[in-house]
Order: C-alpha cells, then sequence, then structure tokens
C-alpha cells in the first residue's frame, strides 16, 4: 500500500483543482460571515434550503486587498449597501487549494445587479406578507392629529440628521415638545434597536401625536436594515402616526412604505411639521375673522332692529300725548264756552226768577220778584212792565 | 283749591268731563258756575302737566337707553 505524506495529498489536491477551474466561475451564495483584516477580506458563503433554511452548502472565500479596494466601492455605489452578512451575492470564484490553508475561493468580481434583484426580490416578499396579514396600509389609515405638538423622536442622539431636525424645528417657533429615543440607526441590529425604543415610546406616561424615525448624516448606505420584517410590521401597527426621514434618495424602503408619511430627510420632516402647524394657524384664523364677521353681523342688525323699537317706542308716546293734549284742548273750549262770567264781564247780565234762569216774558208776571246777576254783585227789582216784544 | 297729592291722571280726566256736563246743562246751578269752572280749569293745568311729564320722562328713558 502507497502511503503518502499530508502535504504530497495537499499539493496534489492543489493541482488537480487548479488544473480543473482554470477560468473563473460565476457562483450564487449568501455572506455569512465577513471580515477586513489588512486589507483583505474573509468570507464565509453558505447556501440554504430556502424552505427550511438549513445550511446545504459551506465554503471560505477571499477578496484580496488590491481586489478588495476596488470591488467594495463599486458594488457600494450600484447597490446603495456595504458588502455585509446576510447579502445575496453573485461572485466571480476561482477555487484555489492551498496546502496550508485548505480549499478557499478567491473573488476576481462581484455582480451587484444580483444583489440588486434579491434584495428587491426579498422586499417583495415582505410587502406580499405584509399586505396578506393586513398591516401594510394600517398606519397609513390613522386619523391625523389636527396639532401634533407632542413628538416622539428615534433616531441616533449624535447624528447630525437629528441635530438638523431640531434645528429647524425650533425655527418656526411653534410648541413642539419633542422626546428622543435613542436607537442604532444602521446596520444589522439596528431593527431590533428600533423596535426596542418604540416599545419605550408607548410604554411612558406621555401621549405623544406623532412618531418620528430619523436617520441623517453619514453616507446612505446599508440601509438593509429599513426592509426588515418586524421593524415594518411594528411600523406599520404603532397606535400613532409614524413619519420616516430615513434620508436616502436612491429607492422606497418598506419600513418607508408602511409608515403615514415617508419624507427624505429629517430636515424635510420638520419643515413638513412647521408647515402643516401653519396651515392649521391659517385655518384657525380664518375661522375666528368669519365668526367675528358674523357676530358683527348679528350685532349691527340688532342694533339697528332695537333702534326702530325704539323709535317706534318714542312716536307711540308722542302720539298718545298728542291725542290726550288734543282731548284736554276741547274740554277746555267747552268749559270757556259755557263759562257765564266771561259773559257778564263784558257788561252782559244774567236774570233770574225763583232760582232759573229767566230766557222769555211768559215765564212773569207784573210784580214779579226777579234777581240780577251782574259780573260783580247781583240786585233784586219787581217786574213793573212786560213787553212781549 | 288745595293742590290733591296721589291724583291719577284717570281720576282727573273723569271729574273734568263730568264738570264740563254740568257746565253745560242749561239750569246749571249759577251759584256753584264759578268754582266749578275754577276746579275745572284746574284739571285742566293737572292733565297737561301730566302729559307733559310722560313725554319728559319717556324722551329722557329713550335719550339714556340710546347713548348707554
Amino acid at each position: 500500500m502507497q502511503k503518502l505524506d499530508l502535504i504530497d495529498l495537499q499539493r496534489h489536491l492543489e493541482e488537480v483543482i487548479s488544473n480543473a477551474f482554470e477560468k473563473p466561475c460565476w457562483v450564487r451564495a449568501e455572506i455569512n460571515h465577513l471580515a477586513v483584516r489588512n486589507g483583505h477580506c474573509y468570507m464565509e458563503l453558505v447556501q440554504k434550503d430556502e424552505q427550511t433554511d438549513r445550511l446545504l452548502a459551506k465554503a471560505q472565500a477571499v477578496i484580496w486587498a488590491g481586489n478588495y479596494a476596488l470591488l467594495e466601492p463599486y458594488f457600494r455605489t450600484s447597490t446603495g449597501m456595504h458588502l455585509a452578512v446576510g447579502l445575496q451575492v453573485l461572485l466571480s470564484v476561482v477555487p484555489r487549494m492551498h496546502p496550508l490553508y485548505g480549499l478557499s475561493l478567491t473573488v476576481t468580481n462581484i455582480d451587484p445587479s444580483y444583489t440588486i434583484g434579491g434584495v428587491e426580490a426579498e422586499r417583495k416578499k415582505t410587502m406580499d406578507r405584509l399586505a396578506k396579514e393586513g398591516i401594510l396600509d394600517m398606519n397609513k389609515e390613522l386619523p391625523f392629529p389636527v396639532v401634533p405638538l407632542q413628538l416622539a423622536v428615534i433616531s441616533a442622539s449624535t447624528a447630525a440628521g437629528y441635530q438638523d431636525f431640531k434645528d429647524h424645528i425650533e425655527k418656526a417657533g411653534y410648541a413642539f415638545r419633542t422626546v428622543l429615543f435613542p436607537a442604532l440607526m444602521q446596520g444589522s441590529d439596528s431593527p431590533a434597536s428600533i423596535i426596542e425604543a418604540m416599545e419605550k415610546v408607548l410604554a411612558g406616561d406621555r401621549n405623544f401625536d406623532l412618531l418620528l424615525i430619523l436617520r441623517g448624516g453619514g453616507a446612505a448606505t446599508d440601509l438593509h436594515s429599513y426592509d426588515n420584517y418586524d421593524l415594518a410590521a411594528h411600523i406599520a401597527q404603532f397606535p400613532i402616526p409614524v413619519i420616516t426621514g430615513i434620508g436616502h434618495h436612491r429607492d422606497v424602503h418598506i419600513a418607508d412604505r408602511v409608515s403615514y408619511l415617508a419624507l427624505k430627510t429629517p430636515t424635510a420632516v420638520a419643515d413638513f411639521l412647521n408647515n402643516h402647524l401653519a396651515d392649521e394657524e391659517q385655518k384657525t384664523i380664518r375661522v375666528i375673522r368669519a365668526l367675528e364677521k358674523a357676530v358683527q353681523n348679528r350685532m349691527d342688525h340688532e342694533k339697528q332692529e332695537l333702534e326702530y323699537v325704539l323709535k317706534d317706542i318714542g312716536g307711540a308716546v308722542t302720539w298718545i300725548v298728542r291725542r290726550h293734549t288734543h282731548e284736554l284742548e276741547m274740554q277746555e273750549q267747552r268749559i270757556m264756552r259755557n263759562n257765564p262770567l266771561t259773559l257778564l264781564k263784558k257788561g252782559y247780565s244774567l236774570t233770574l226768577a225763583g232760582g232759573k234762569t229767566l230766557t222769555d216774558v211768559k215765564d212773569v208776571r207784573k210784580g214779579d220778584k226777579i234777581t240780577t246777576l251782574l259780573y260783580k254783585g247781583s240786585m233784586e227789582a219787581t217786574i213793573d212792565t212786560i213787553k212781549k216784544e | 283749591m288745595k293742590k290733591e297729592t296721589g291724583m291719577t291722571y284717570q281720576a282727573a280726566r273723569k271729574e273734568l268731563e263730568a264738570l264740563v256736563e254740568e257746565l253745560e246743562r242749561p239750569n246749571a246751578d249759577l251759584g256753584q258756575i264759578a268754582a266749578k269752572v275754577k276746579r275745572a280749569l284746574e284739571l285742566v293745568k293737572f292733565c297737561r302737566d301730566y302729559l307733559y311729564k310722560v313725554q319728559e320722562d319717556a324722551d329722557t328713558l329713550l335719550h339714556d337707553f340710546e347713548n348707554e
């Protein structure tokens, strides 16, 4: 039996593999582990069973420093993501066997479009799931608060984006109260961190009007978190409207799709809120003006009516007084007409016989006693002669 | 004749009416004519003053009300 030293066996394998793979081949795989040392990028690539998630294959791979310096920026600018754990990648590799380090795949090229397609497919799957569960539009269907002043903000406390937001929101001078709930806004741990912060927002005593999820500053990369199902499901089912300002321009993430409103940047969120309040203020002012005008019109009308009523009262009094005055005048005239003293004063006199006014000589005889009244005093006389005419 | 206090306008008008009718009767008691005429003219004055006061009070009230 031929006995080989290990080094001989390894060298043989090295030769066989080298001969079998003279040209690179394209391989689909998921990055399971990634570390950069001395500029070289060491990865563990895996393939999982699509249904069960069980590992089917695993291999070591390396991008040598010279190549990594070119491939990483190319991948980043094409996909908007760092080459990172969890990504599905299409790599051009040359399998190499090293007697000491074993089998490794040397990466010579990468096809970012495959990853983009994978992300898109993953996104679509997540969207379909959210839609199927009936929660996709839940946050959008919430009523938007008329005057949203109590703001819960989830952001990295040191991020430039949060500072931009604070500067902008304070500019207009509305009485916003913002409370920051710090969270990791980037990287594979960020979905869990953001969800934890969301739970803190709800756990407190404060009733918030809106939740703002802000991420700003730094390169618009590694936003994979914002396509995460768990985060999306939490945003969709959050009991108050969520506004996202994740600070990217490239494409729409699922977190944006399920939120009440998605804006490009934290600054845009601040501007939106200030404009919203300004609009509400204008609306309120218009209503107050209309109300004031209506009240004024009504008051004017009532005043006019009252003036008419006062005039009517005045007119009625005058009319009654005039009528009574006229009646009095008539009576006064009657008194004056029947006042015999007026006639006596003028020299007429009144003659009485037996206490009755004498108007006809038929009523007296010769020798009767009569009394004649003058204006001043009276005199008694006896009739001497009577003339019929 | 003494100044009567508490006499109402209505009572004054009623008395005046009666006096005028008495004065117009053909066989009025002449002995009392002078007194009755005097009383009637007094009542006329009372009623006139009363009406003047009513008009004045109403004017004052309405004027004050409008300037409030």
